[in-house]
């Protein structure tokens, strides 16, 4: 039912964004929640984008799809995704209506935090799903119940056949979002969206579904775009990172290179305000001063500087500083690394 | 039973508390079942320590909370907490003797956005306990008001602002003054940090610590994530389906554990490290339905070590020759594996 992937380019991404600019028009002034955005999706990877709350990660991925409703506006940018069996590209952001309901869901998909809300109260999970894999797949209405029901089964769940017939609300925490991995997954999409897939549920529940994402990765080579605040999610999972701050992309690369040795001050101070094994029991963990500013109130230059206990008075408060390269894949924007 | 004596060293005592929540059905409202969120649990307080209270949701941590405080009235089970006039029984205090020890045992809440009333200032906020219980002088108030502000790390001016104005990290300082006004001598935190982002969990964590030794505070932390429970608690107890299944030191529970349930719930924590093992003791499906648990041991349908035995029988808390206190037949035989 599932076709293995083949003969792919691994080295090409599958999405590339380039300097997706998305900002809102509030009575009170422009807000600028994403802000220049490079990422690259590369095939059967999983890209994690890890951040506070307001750093405008979920905007990012909603942008990808182009869900921005009145006043958020797409002002800019590229977001080339990559067709491998025919070995062309199209940006995301040129796409009329009908192509972009091709994309959305059938090339890229997406699973929500919370799957209380994201379902429909009003029809049944194999509704859901059928009607996802109608619109995609032209199935007829008995084979589209029929790979629900294999989705059902690939996702874990007991009982498939009497699930489909049941509501969002008959089934617990846990079960609704395998239920909504399997909306996701059964147009065998290309790249699937997880915003925060596991942070309503509890830690058994989330290794559970974490397990299950890695294991139909493997299976499907499926890739992942990951956002998350947890950073042991991300370090569960991704393969890449990244760092986001006020609606800039300050650090990136391999989950080993900003895990392991963190350049930016602020990937330092996330990391380090988290308790570890290491941590001794009641030990102060160093903190990290302050919240992240009022979008409108956003700081000149880096906007970061103000937190930052690296802070170079005449520089980092005058310009943001360029991206530079640490090594191979490794990129950081901080005027620390400017040469 | 409130013997008078010096202050007893344990702040609370709870005794075989239980909370049934009956199940009712039809128009006649006759009782077809019942559900055990807490049965028979026993813990102490010690003055001055912090207790971790963790499982997976629905397991009665926050039913047990609430019966502490006396939000819920308890179905069965004494709970003692102990000042320097005596040991009071919580769970059968009639309320006009309990409220004057309500002031001892204040609560932090989850959610930082609805336990502030979005229609009053910090002022009154943080000064509606300090009026009830008879300050009356508005100066006085005030100085308080400033005082408890400024110890939780918020500027005194803030006084008149809203909660909208606020962060939820400092949205939550809020709740720990509110909490603080009338010296409280135990806290309930009812995973105080969960919603917040994790830089500000470490402010908060390190201000809870630093509140505890500067006014001996006790506290019961109730949490569903273990990393933080293990910084900050003396002892930890794991609750499971309404029973205590483990109780330790967080050395003890997370370096060998002897409980299959806490094992399997250390292992569940995802680590901040590329390299840690990612061996998972994938749990088997979900907290089973109270209302209907299963026979022996309530975790045996979903633990891998189960024999015969455990599906017969419950296993009872003991408290084995090393001192471990934990409810497992197959312990003994078992070498579980913690995090270290």
């Amino acid at each position: 039912m599932v076709t293995e992937k083949k003969n792919i380019n691994k080295s090409r991404p599958l999405l590339e964004v380039r300097d997706l600019q998305t900002y809102f028009y509030t009575a009170d002034g422009v807000v600028k929640a994403v802000d220049g955005v490079n990422l690259d999706v590369f095939p059967g990877k999983t890209l994690g984008i890890v951040g506070e709350s307001g750093c405008g990660k979920s905007i990012t991925t909603k942008s990808i799809l182009r869900l921005i409703d009145n006043p958020g506006k797409i002002l800019g940018g590229t977001m080339n995704l990559y067709d491998q069996s025919h070995d062309q590209s199209q940006d995301i952001l040129k796409l009329n209506n009908q192509e972009l309901k091709e994309v959305r869901g059938g090339r890229i998909s997406m699973i929500f935090q919370e799957p209380m809300t994201s379902f429909s109260p009003i029809h049944t999970v194999g509704n859901q799903i059928t009607e996802a894999i109608k619109l995609h797949l032209n199935h007829s209405k008995n084979e589209a119940i029929e790979l629900a029901e294999d989705w059902l089964i690939r996702v874990g769940m007991s009982n498939p056949k009497q699930r489909l017939k049941q509501y969002a609300f008959e089934l617990s925490g846990g079960q609704r979002q395998r239920a909504m991995i399997a909306m996701a997954l059964c147009t065998n999409p290309d790249i699937l969206i997880a915003d925060e897939p596991t942070t309503a549920l509890d830690v058994t529940t989330q290794a559970q579904t974490l397990d299950l994402l890695r294991e139909l990765q493997e299976k499907n080579g499926m890739s992942i775009i990951m956002i998350t605040h947890d950073l042991g999610v991300i370090a569960e999972l991704a393969d890449e990172v990244n760092v986001m701050y006020l609606g800039k992309v300050i650090e990136s690369g391999t989950i080993h290179q900003v895990f392991k040795d963190p350049k930016h001050p602020y990937t330092h101070a996330l990391l380090s305000s988290i308790p570890s094994l290491a941590t001794g029991h009641r030990e102060r963990l160093p903190i990290l001063p302050g919240t992240i500013p009022h979008p409108q109130a956003r700081p000149k230059g880096c906007p970061f500087n103000p937190r930052c206990k690296d802070f170079i008075e005449g520089t980092c408060d005058v310009e943001f500083p360029k991206q530079e390269k640490i090594e191979e894949g490794h990129l950081v924007n901080c005027h620390l690394y400017s040469k | 039973m409130s013997a008078m004596k010096t202050v007893n060293e344990n702040i609370v005592e709870i005794k075989n508390l239980k909370k049934y929540y009956p199940l009712t059905s039809g128009i006649m409202k006759k009782v077809t079942g019942v559900v055990k969120a807490v049965d028979d649990v026993s813990f102490v307080i010690p003055r001055g320590k912090t207790i971790g209270l963790v499982g997976e949701s629905g397991c009665g941590k926050t039913t047990i909370s609430k019966c502490i405080l006396r939000a819920i009235d308890p179905t069965e089970g004494e709970i003692y907490l102990n000042n320097e006039e005596g040991s009071y029984d919580l769970a059968t205090l009639p309320e006009n003797e309990l409220r004057p020890l309500r002031k001892e045992m204040q609560m932090i809440f989850q959610d930082p956005f609805s336990s502030l009333n979005p229609r009053m200032n910090l002022f009154d906020i943080v000064s509606e306990p300090l009026l009830l219980n008879g300050m009356k002088n508005r100066t006085e108030r005030q100085d308080r008001v400033e005082e408890l502000l400024v110890k939780v790390g918020l500027r005194a001016e803030y006084m008149i602002r809203f909660p909208h104005a606020f962060s939820g990290g400092q949205r939550q300082r809020i709740g720990i003054a509110r909490a603080l006004a009338l010296n409280p001598s135990l806290i309930v935190c009812d995973e105080p940090v969960s919603g917040l982002d994790v830089s500000v969990q470490a402010q908060v964590i390190n201000l809870l610590m630093d509140l505890q030794d500067e006014f001996g505070l006790s506290y019961l932390f109730v949490s569903h994530d273990l990393s933080i429970v293990r910084q900050i608690s003396d002892e930890i107890n794991v609750m499971y389906l309404g029973r205590l299944v483990e109780n330790g030191t967080p050395e003890e529970i997370f370096s060998s554990p002897k409980h299959p349930y806490t094992e399997a719930l250390i292992s569940a924590v995802p680590q901040a490290d590329p390299d840690a093992v990612k061996n998972h003791k994938i749990l088997i499906g979900e907290i089973p339905n109270p209302s209907n648990p299963p026979t022996g041991c309530y975790f045996h349908p979903r633990c891998s070590y189960a024999t015969e035995e455990c599906k017969v029988t419950n296993p009872k808390l003991t408290v084995d020759e090393s001192g471990r206190t934990f409810s497992c037949h197959n312990a003994k035989d078992l070498n579980l594996t913690g995090l270290i």
